[in-house]
């Protein structure tokens, strides 16, 4: 048995009094069981094997199931910061503007979850007085918890094997800050932005994970245009054979 | 006790109590192992793929893409700069498509893997062009769209990029100018070489995918392939009477070799993590998409296009009979000479030509080729070399069935020269990361900051640098080739190769002894800076206008924004950028209809 089988078994023992509420109806249902995993949890997304589902507390003071509630079927960004990083490394004000173009679709269509990787600072407290400074509005989570819940989830969104910098100052805990991830869980399909690209790229990456269908009829041309009404043509001056 | 039996006991005791809010504190962290992941390899040590026995698969020779009479609906010239000078003598039609692929014949495998390719297969089919006969490509994106594709982590939204190849920029296949499934995009290769100078010419290509921020799982899930161009003189005939002809190994004899590295599930399918900024790795180094396959070689000359297609390994490769190899391209450009060397270094993109001579073997022999490379994470290679190595194809020899009029010149064509008189600016280009991004000159890719504004006709000089000491970048820049003039400060004269250590050890006439390692000698397209290193080249532009990209060829590093956008700009009004580009809509013939993006409410794919 694994040290982290034991820590499991151990675990699971005293597990008599589980506390917490989840938020919404979800983490309720019946759970369906798969074959190749034998942890019961619901399994509808390709990535549901992947993402801790760990107790994640939200700056609404409310405890959550990361997978199970705030990632399972839906379309979302994440991203990692701190309250005390965002001064240096301001990236929650470009989130803010994105937030705003998405407008009603946020919490709707749309979820957007800031992880704490000071989770010890960044109390539930701390981070709704950030979230209300910022101009947070609905569907978006400031999320913290216990240290190593954390950890787990950043180690499966920001996975990378450590970046020796030289004499250059690396943050001490490098938490990925300029990196957000967009993806839509229900087709399990993720990528990433830089988190000051201009918003509208941003909210254009949303919708390249969402669902589409494809028009009947024959495949449609794409592609410029140098017609002579198009200022843009390229004028070529130099020579080639 | 199973860890499954703990689990539904600590479940059966929780489930009850789930909606209490009055539970102890100390439990309070009781529930964050509830679940952990476990279903999925881990992103850093990676459940292996399934084994495969070593060489029972057949080499997989891609079929050579033939041209259609006309498109409908036709071409439009204004879709195209140059058109009318470099009509199109050949169309072509192309579809991308989602199919399971047979990388091995035994289980798991046998039952295929979602996949996706051009005409059915991946590597797609290779297309032979020539110098003289513009061709125009038609490619659509017949993938199905996201929601549909089983291949769930990769975008079925497509741009298809010629690597290498001096194209327009309509034509280049850039990052941002790609089509949705349901849409086609045609790029027309005028196929003459750059200023028209027959020095400039190029020989192995490759085309695959370049989809901003999924370069990475596009390219991996299939949608790459070979484009070959010839001339007279590497005419793709070795029975050619014309005494300009090389005559080199020709046709069946003439195999391009892609390298990938795939990950599997216990059920075959291929596995990526997009969650992984370092670079991924796969267990299973597989050949034209066959895991270490055999093929059955002639005893005669053969010439490999040897191509790796990433998206993160770095490969040395070997001889298993410590044979030196006999090289006569270098990332797709002949060299002056053939040149011998005992292990070929590519980095992600690099190409390399090879001759081999199977008759220097008996028939019944077995010819190996090892990759010795030792690579931990997805950062770059170690520098280790591991003894014995990858056995990753195996050559079968067996009788020849006709003569073998093939031959390998002694010379092929001069570098194209470099002229310092041409150059208008300097740029250097430093490579680092920064918070989870990896960042040229502390910038990350934005389709519509320009950070280059290059001058139609005029050459640079670049400078790439490494400013990590814990990763490898393959750098490769749109369009151009570029001419090495020093490595880590040291002049690097056209004639001479340098071996792994940065230490020039060859000139160009000199036959013996063999290089230790072959890095893709002075005319490259890719740029390989290990940690610390710096590499100053030439470069010219002409022809075209437009904007092109530079990035690195760790599509992973490529995918987390490693990457500029420069722009060929007319004469005199060249810049040092960032400069906001002025048209920041991708242009396009058609909208695309509105609404599109509608959900299908249809259940997601299946877990494959």
């Amino acid at each position: 048995m694994t040290n982290r089988r034991k820590v499991l078994a151990q675990l699971a023992a005293g597990a008599a009094a589980l506390p917490s509420v989840a938020l919404g109806a979800t983490a309720h249902e019946p759970h369906a069981h798969d074959s190749s995993c034998d942890c019961v949890r619901p399994h509808n997304g390709p990535y549901a094997d992947y993402f801790p589902n760990v107790v994640v507390q939200t700056h609404e003071g409310r405890q959550a199931l990361f997978y199970n509630d705030l990632l399972r079927g839906k379309t979302v960004l994440v991203n990692c910061m701190s309250v005390r990083g965002d001064d240096a490394y301001p990236v929650t004000a470009n989130l803010v503007r994105v937030q705003r173009l998405l407008g009603e679709r946020m919490g709707r269509d749309v979820f957007f979850y800031s992880i704490s990787i000071e989770p010890e600072h960044d109390t539930p407290r701390v981070l709704a007085a950030f979230a209300e400074r910022q101009g947070v509005g609905p569907g978006w989570l400031f999320l913290t918890g216990k240290p190593d819940a954390i950890e787990l989830v950043r180690g499966r969104l920001f996975a990378h094997d450590g970046h020796k910098h030289g004499a250059a100052a690396a943050p001490a805990r490098d938490c990925s800050r300029g990196l957000v991830r967009y993806g839509n869980e229900r087709v399990g399909l993720w990528a990433s932005v830089p988190a000051k690209t201009e918003p509208e790229w941003i909210v254009k990456r949303l919708s390249w994970v969402t669902p589409r269908a494809v028009a009947a009829g024959p495949s449609i041309r794409r592609g410029p245009t140098f017609g002579p009404a198009n200022s843009s043509r390229p004028k070529n001056s130099g020579g080639a054979s | 006790m199973k860890r499954r039996d703990v689990l539904k006991l600590g479940l059966a005791g929780g489930a009850g109590v789930l909606a209490s809010k009055s539970a102890p504190a100390q439990d309070q962290d009781l529930l964050k192992y509830l679940c952990p992941p476990d279903g999925f390899p881990d992103p850093l040590a990676t459940t292996p793929s399934p084994k495969a026995e070593p060489f029972a698969a057949e080499l997989f020779v891609p079929p050579v893409k033939q041209p259609v009479a006309k498109l409908d609906p036709p071409p439009d010239p204004r879709s195209h700069q140059r058109y009318e000078e470099f009509l199109p003598k050949k169309f072509y039609e192309v579809r991308e498509t989602e199919f399971q692929w047979q990388y091995h014949p035994h289980a798991p495998y046998d039952k295929g893997s979602w996949s996706w390719g051009f005409d059915g297969t991946t590597p797609g089919p290779t297309y032979h062009a020539r110098y003289g006969e513009p061709v125009l490509v038609r490619r659509h994106n017949a993938l199905p769209p996201v929601g549909q594709s089983l291949v769930t982590w990769a975008l079925p939204s497509t741009t298809s990029h010629l690597h290498n190849f001096h194209s327009a920029s309509e034509s280049d296949g850039n990052p941002q100018d790609w089509i949705d499934s349901g849409e086609f995009w045609d790029h027309h290769y005028a196929n003459f070489p750059s200023g028209g100078d027959s020095r400039e010419k190029l020989t192995t290509l490759w085309y695959h995918d370049h989809r901003l921020d999924f370069t990475a799982s596009n390219v991996y899930a299939g949608l790459a392939g070979f484009y070959l161009l010839f001339d007279e003189h590497d005419s793709g005939d070795e029975n050619d009477p014309n005494p300009a002809a090389w005559r080199l190994p020709s046709g069946k004899y003439d195999v391009p070799l892609l390298i990938h590295d795939v990950l599997f599930d216990e059920r075959g399918q291929v596995v990526f993590n997009p969650f992984n900024t370092d670079g991924w790795l796969g267990d299973q180094v597989t050949i034209n998409r066959k895991i270490r396959p055999h093929f059955k070689v002639e005893r005669r000359k053969y010439r490999f296009r040897v191509l790796n297609g990433g998206p993160s390994r770095f490969y040395q490769l070997f001889l298993s009979t410590g044979k030196p190899f006999l090289i006569i391209t270098g990332d797709g450009n002949f060299q002056p000479e053939p040149v011998r060397a005992e292990s070929i270094y590519l980095s992600v993109a690099q190409r390399v030509d090879i001759v081999i001579d199977f008759s220097d073997y008996k028939v019944g022999d077995s010819v190996m080729l090892i990759n010795r490379l030792e690579q931990t994470n997805g950062k770059g290679p170690t520098g280790r070399l591991l003894d014995p190595g990858d056995a990753i194809l195996r050559f079968d020899v067996i009788p020849s069935t006709a003569p073998d009029n093939s031959r390998v010149p002694d010379f092929f064509r001069p570098l194209p020269p470099v002229d310092l008189s041409e150059v208008k600016f300097e740029r250097t280009w430093d490579f680092d990361y920064d918070g989870g991004l990896w960042t040229i000159n502390g910038n990350v890719f934005d389709p519509n900051r320009i950070d280059a504004g290059i001058e139609q006709g005029s050459a640079e000089i670049w400078t790439f640098r490494n400013a990590g000491n814990d990763w490898a970048h393959p750098i490769h820049s749109h369009f151009t080739e570029f001419i090495i003039l020093e490595i880590n400060g040291k002049p690097y004269p056209q004639t001479d190769i340098e071996d792994k250590n940065r230490v020039l050890v060859h000139a160009f006439g000199v036959k013996e002894p063999p290089l230790k390692v072959f890095m893709g000698g002075p005319r490259r397209d890719v740029a390989t800076i290990l940690p610390g290193d710096e590499i100053k080249v030439f470069m010219r532009w002409k022809d075209f206008l437009g904007k092109y990209v530079m990035h690195c060829h760790n599509v992973v590093h490529e995918d987390h924004s490693m990457m500029i956008r420069w722009d060929i700009v007319p004469p005199g009004q060249g810049f040092t950028g960032p400069r906001p580009a002025t048209d920041t809509r991708p242009p396009s013939l058609e909208q695309r209809p509105p609404g599109a993006a509608i959900s299908t409410g249809s259940k997601p794919p299946e877990k494959k």
